[in-house]
């Protein structure tokens, strides 16, 4: 039947009900007239009509207490322990997120007695567009072998329908957790960590971005073989690029993992490979430190994404002699502790062997600007090559200090008194409570020729800010954002003097100190003082405009104003 | 954002034709459904009789911020009634799984035959007429997910397709018609 001979079927037939039934025979002999085919058709629908007056009357949602035991099919209606689907039989669940779940399984066949991962994706995400995605990327994953990533073995069809993927089941241990249970040296680790630019290099040149890469993502065999895994299923699994929460592979990992994404992922914009170099930049700091690069920020997914957008992370250097002061995030708790026991003595050392170049390749992966980054993994890899060598790297020709060095030279008398003010800040450092951010500023003090320091030092004096704001130390709050507003100030003058207009950095810079100043007053209670401080925060944000994320910004202080005057 | 901000901001991109909005209400919905399905027929089982308010109904005041615009509404029934249909034959695929082998060909949710004194339906033999159904007339297939599987009366039906209510009876009087004859047909040479 076509679609016009129903839309006649159905006009008759509907015709014929508004007739009384004795009616109805002549009715079709008149409009069926020479099409008996039609006319039986439309018989058998009466028929049907007038057998069936309570077919489906009743909502099924009614009929549908069945469903109150679905339980005997495993919770949410999923698969018990012990269920065969195709050749495997299902272990254990070793992973459920909010689009699958992972399950532990065997090969149903005496002659291959072995373990696999099986992920599913969930009853209700399998809409066209997600199942059609989900077949390509199988087929674009049925390609990939390489040593260091978990090979897809198999995929089919469950009795719903729905896709699923067989991979090899990988025994080991987180890699960040690896490093730190063998006590792996700097050199060890960057050895590891190359293994796994190798996989993700492989990956790329087939066209196949990971999306998700971190540590719970990385196993490493017993045999210390790190073995990528969930290759592409990122991808799969997740509906749409801005939603961050995937499914989770292990159970013991963080439901949401931002910590690793980079500023595109946050903007929600378009993922290329240069998100995994990120990515990877993320990883390699988490092997050197043992600290995630906005650690302060992790209290709230709103702070950290703002932190992933905006914030320059603080060098690895820095990092690895503060403790107090940054926030530790709760489920990686365990290991920090851990690491901080393992590595109380050899500190310093760590410190002096990341300064310098290993700092500068980690921040150079963790740009902001995807074309600032490593071009691929394979220069990643290739840059941390030359360190091991001792040769020159070439994120170090590539700083910002380098670009700034000709600023710096054209500007002479302005750069002077930005040293002057540098050095002053340095002498009032000793008000800080903290040991660690005092090193951290003597370390600043003998780098402190390059506009470069200067800028971290404002970072520096920010993030101790926000430390001493939410631990309750006001005066010493406002005394590190005053430091940091000062600083901002300098590039501004020296900017202005340059004759260029201020860049936006300068202007948020501006922006952000005053509205942190603003928010201190308004913690201590003088909300007529923090106001006046909202303001200009707000006109600098404004100047700094360009950007969609800026505006956001004055949205978010135009909230924050809001409320202040509701005090 | 709590749920229901979340479903009504999504079905605010629905209504500006966000394709990706969609993808991410889906489970939502269908979560909150079956949960729901679950817990409202272990409330009810013991006492007299089910309540009149259809499951979908509940989930939307549940998940939709009730000052959402009507329009939201019709999006969220037919989500929703989607995903319902979407629940059932799942059950019944499994059902039909677990008894591989037995005479389990037809999966008829009769448990529940003792709250209503109707024919039991073969969700599976339904579902594959109401495929055929779709290729024929799509509105058709839609309105029967909206009124069998979404639980809405007539009125609401014809508020959600945006037609009148008398079509909305015309077209399921042919709908269900073709429906039962689809399944009655498929079933007489298989009880040979």
């Amino acid at each position: 039947m076509t679609s016009e001979q129903w839309a006649r079927i159905r006009e008759i037939f509907e015709g014929a009900l508004e007739r009384p039934a004795q009616d109805r025979a002549a009715y079709l002999r008149v409009l069926c007239a020479g099409d008996d085919e039609m006319r039986r058709d439309v018989e058998g629908l009466l028929a049907s009509h007038d057998s069936s007056t309570d077919f489906l009357e009743t909502p099924a949602v009614h009929l549908a207490q069945a469903l109150a035991s679905t339980g005997a099919h495993g919770e949410d209606g999923e698969y018990p322990a012990g269920y065969r689907l195709g050749p495997y039989q299902l272990e254990r669940r070793i992973g459920r997120g909010g689009m699958g779940s992972v399950w532990l399984a065997t090969r149903f066949d005496p002659e291959f007695n072995r373990k696999v991962a099986i992920k599913m994706v969930k009853r209700g995400m399998d809409s066209q567009e997600i199942l059609r995605r989900f077949r390509m990327e199988r087929q674009l994953l049925a390609n990939l072998d390489h040593p260091n990533i978990a090979m897809l073995i198999d995929g089919g069809s469950t009795p719903e329908g729905l896709p699923y993927l067989v991979m090899e089941h990988v025994e080991g241990t987180p890699i960040d957790r690896y490093c730190e249970d063998r006590k792996l040296s700097i050199t060890g680790r960057l050895k590891l960590f190359r293994a796994v630019c190798s996989a993700v290099q492989y990956a790329h040149q087939n066209l196949v971005v990971h999306r998700d890469i971190k540590t719970g993502n990385i196993l490493v065999t017993a045999e210390g073989v790190p073995k990528l895994l969930d290759f592409g299923i990122a991808k799969l699994l997740r509906s749409d690029s801005s939603t961050l929460d995937l499914a989770q592979t292990r159970p013991e990992m963080r439901p949401m993992t931002l910590d690793y994404a980079s500023p595109e992922q946050v903007r929600g914009e378009a993922i290329t490979t240069a998100t995994d170099i990120y990515s990877l930049g993320v990883l390699l700091y988490r092997m050197l430190t043992a600290r995630m690069p906005y650690g302060l920020e992790t209290r709230s997914q709103a702070a950290l994404q703002h932190a992933i957008r905006e914030k320059a992370p603080l060098p690895p250097s820095a990092v690895v002699l503060t403790d107090e002061d940054i926030a530790i995030p709760q489920a990686t708790q365990k290991i920090d502790i851990a690491v901080l026991e393992t590595r109380d003595k050899a500190r310093k050392r760590l410190r002096r062997k990341l300064r310098g170049d290993l700092d500068m390749i980690v921040l150079k992966a963790l740009r902001k600007e995807p074309h600032e980054r490593y071009v691929s993994a394979e220069q990643f890899s290739e840059d941390i090559r030359r360190y091991l060598e001792g040769r020159p790297v070439i994120a170090r020709m590539d700083t910002p200090g380098y670009r700034w060095g000709k600023f710096l030279r054209r500007n002479a008398v302005s750069v002077a008194a930005a040293v002057v003010i540098a050095a002053g800040l340095i002498g009032t450092a000793g008000v800080s409570r903290d040991r660690a951010q005092r090193s951290n500023v003597a370390r600043l003090e003998s780098e402190r020729r390059g506009i470069e320091s200067r800028r971290e030092l404002m970072h520096t004096a920010s993030n101790l800010g926000a430390a001493q704001l939410s631990s309750g130390d006001y005066s010493a709050a406002f005394a590190s954002f005053n430091r940091a507003l000062q600083i901002a100030q300098e590039f501004f003058d020296a900017e202005s003097a340059s004759g260029a207009k201020p860049t936006p950095d300068t202007m948020t810079a501006l922006a952000e100190n005053q509205a942190r100043l603003g928010e201190v007053l308004l913690a201590t209670g003088a909300k007529d003082a923090a106001l006046p401080r909202f303001e200009t925060a707000r006109q600098r944000y404004l100047q700094a405009v360009q950007n969609g994320d800026t505006r956001s910004a004055v949205a978010k202080l135009d909230r924050m104003i809001e409320a202040a005057r509701n005090k | 954002m709590d749920e229901s901000g979340e479903v009504t901001r999504l079905l605010g991109e629905i209504g500006r034709g966000e394709k990706d909005a969609m993808n991410q209400l889906l489970p939502l919905v269908y979560d909150e459904l079956h949960r729901l399905a679950r817990s409202y027929f272990r409330r009810e089982r013991g006492e007299h009789t089910l309540q009149p308010t259809a499951l979908v109904h509940e989930a939307y005041i549940r998940l939709v911020d009730q000052r959402a615009p009507m329009e939201s509404r019709g999006h969220f029934m037919a989500v929703a009634a989607t995903q319902m249909r979407r629940i059932l034959l799942d059950y019944a695929r499994k059902h039909r799984a677990a008894r591989r082998g037995g005479d389990g060909q037809k999966v008829l949710l009769e448990d529940t035959m003792a709250i209503c004194e109707q024919q039991p339906v073969d969700m599976i033999a339904l579902d594959g007429a109401l495929e055929k159904l779709a290729t024929l007339d799509g509105k058709q297939a839609h309105l029967v997910e909206l009124r069998f599987f979404g639980g809405l009366s007539v009125e609401e039906t014809a508020e959600v397709m945006g037609v009148s209510p008398a079509t909305v009876k015309r077209s399921w009087s042919s709908a269900r018609a073709f429906l039962h004859r689809e399944i009655a047909g498929a079933r007489v040479p298989e009880g040979e």
